[in-house]
């Protein structure tokens, strides 16, 4: 009965303070949650992942920056990005030509199709419309065609809108919020408990990175993947560490899960593609 | 004489009733396997599956098909715990995780 009584209390001060709260005021509390719990680390840093909170780390990581692991990807991008397709049109035809402005502009709010839409799921679509195949996601000829593009607008700020006239949108951003705060798997973690909690702590050997500044980077090339990979393939690593089944990429839940995360990270620099451990 | 005969017969029919109506350690098994796949299946509903689960099932089955239905009892059993504490995770995050949002 007491059981009871408390979680009813703390689920409808929680559900108060959703209902109160605006993607803004979530954004701000998000933010100032980590420059308070890391008060000598300047919020712009935080788009270097993990090796903001290490300086150790973060030398071997600005030496391996140098000579990027994800440099031939980027070439490979570049020349898949330019090739024609089989019609004689190119990934400019849905893309535009501004190449620098294109990584800004996702993840969206689609309002014919009234769905999130991320970079990966537009570079498909742009393939199908176009009479090709789409690419399989979370690695191989998809990431590189994001790095091409991530690498072009490196220096932009991400600015993740939702439109306030599209309930549709303001749901898809709850329910990624949703996804981020809740626990799961047989481990019983939610993305919050690592990356917000317990960031900066160590899981094993490896520091946990902030969620703060998460997707500036991607797709990065993950040394204990030895590829590049997407942030959605990322998503579904996680959860498998915490023995919650993944979701597919590019699956509503993962679009959502971008979408409430990039605009958590709203006003920092892109600085995508990136390498980590 | 004719009570010796008389009890030795009657015990004789309650023995084959009884093993007449004790469960076919097969059907047991499948009973088992199958609530642990339903449970699954329902945690997969409230997208809260856990990975362990499937494998678990998957293990039981092999011990199913070995003819090992004692031990395909006991991972099912475990499996359906695991899907069934799933649904619970779902059913109690749905109230909490608004209480992790930094204020």
């Amino acid at each position: 009965m007491i059981r009871t009584i408390v979680l009813t209390v703390i689920a409808s001060f929680g559900f108060s303070h959703s209902t109160l709260a605006t993607p803004e005021d979530d954004r701000a509390a998000f933010t100032n949650f980590f420059t308070n719990r890391f008060s000598n680390i300047e919020p712009a840093e935080f788009i270097d992942g993990v090796y903001a909170l290490d300086p150790a780390s973060k030398e071997q990581w600005t030496e391996i920056e140098e000579f990027p692991p994800y440099e031939i990807d980027i070439d490979a991008g570049e020349e898949l990005y330019q090739t024609p397709f089989a019609n004689g049109k190119t990934y400019s035809s849905c893309f535009g030509s501004d190449l620098s402005s294109i990584r800004g502009k996702y993840p969206n709010w689609n309002t014919k199709k009234e769905m999130v839409v991320t970079l990966e799921l537009d570079i498909n679509n742009c393939r199908v419309t176009n009479g090709e195949k789409p690419l399989r996601y979370k690695k191989g000829k998809i990431a590189q065609l994001s790095a091409y593009i991530a690498m072009q607008g490196r220096g932009n700020l991400i600015s993740v809108s939702i439109p306030s006239d599209s309930p549709k949108a303001m749901a898809a951003y709850e329910n990624g919020k949703e996804f981020f705060y809740s626990k799961r798997g047989q481990l019983n973690f939610s993305c919050a408990d690592c990356h917000m909690s317990n960031a900066g702590n160590k899981v094993r050997a490896d520091k946990l990175s902030g969620a703060l500044g998460h997707t500036s980077h991607f797709p990065v090339y993950r040394s204990k993947w030895g590829e590049l990979g997407t942030l959605q393939r990322r998503f579904g690593g996680c959860n498998k560490n915490v023995r919650a089944k993944p979701f597919a990429s590019q699956g509503e839940e993962y679009r959502n899960l971008e979408y409430f995360l990039a605009y958590m990270n709203n006003g920092l620099e892109l600085n995508g593609p990136g390498a980590r451990k | 004489m004719k009570i010796i005969k008389s009890t030795i017969l009657l015990s004789t029919v309650i023995l084959l009733a009884s093993c007449a109506l004790a469960p076919n350690p097969e059907a047991k098994a499948m009973a088992a396997c199958n609530a642990a796949e339903a449970s699954r299946k329902a945690a997969a509903q409230v997208k809260m599956e856990w990975t362990t689960t499937a494998k678990l099932i998957k293990k039981a089955n092999s011990y199913l098909k070995a003819g090992d239905f004692e031990a395909a009892v006991k991972i099912c059993n475990k499996a359906k715990f695991e899907g069934d504490a799933s649904i619970m995770q779902a059913s109690i995050e749905s109230n909490l995780w608004q209480s992790r949002i930094p204020k």
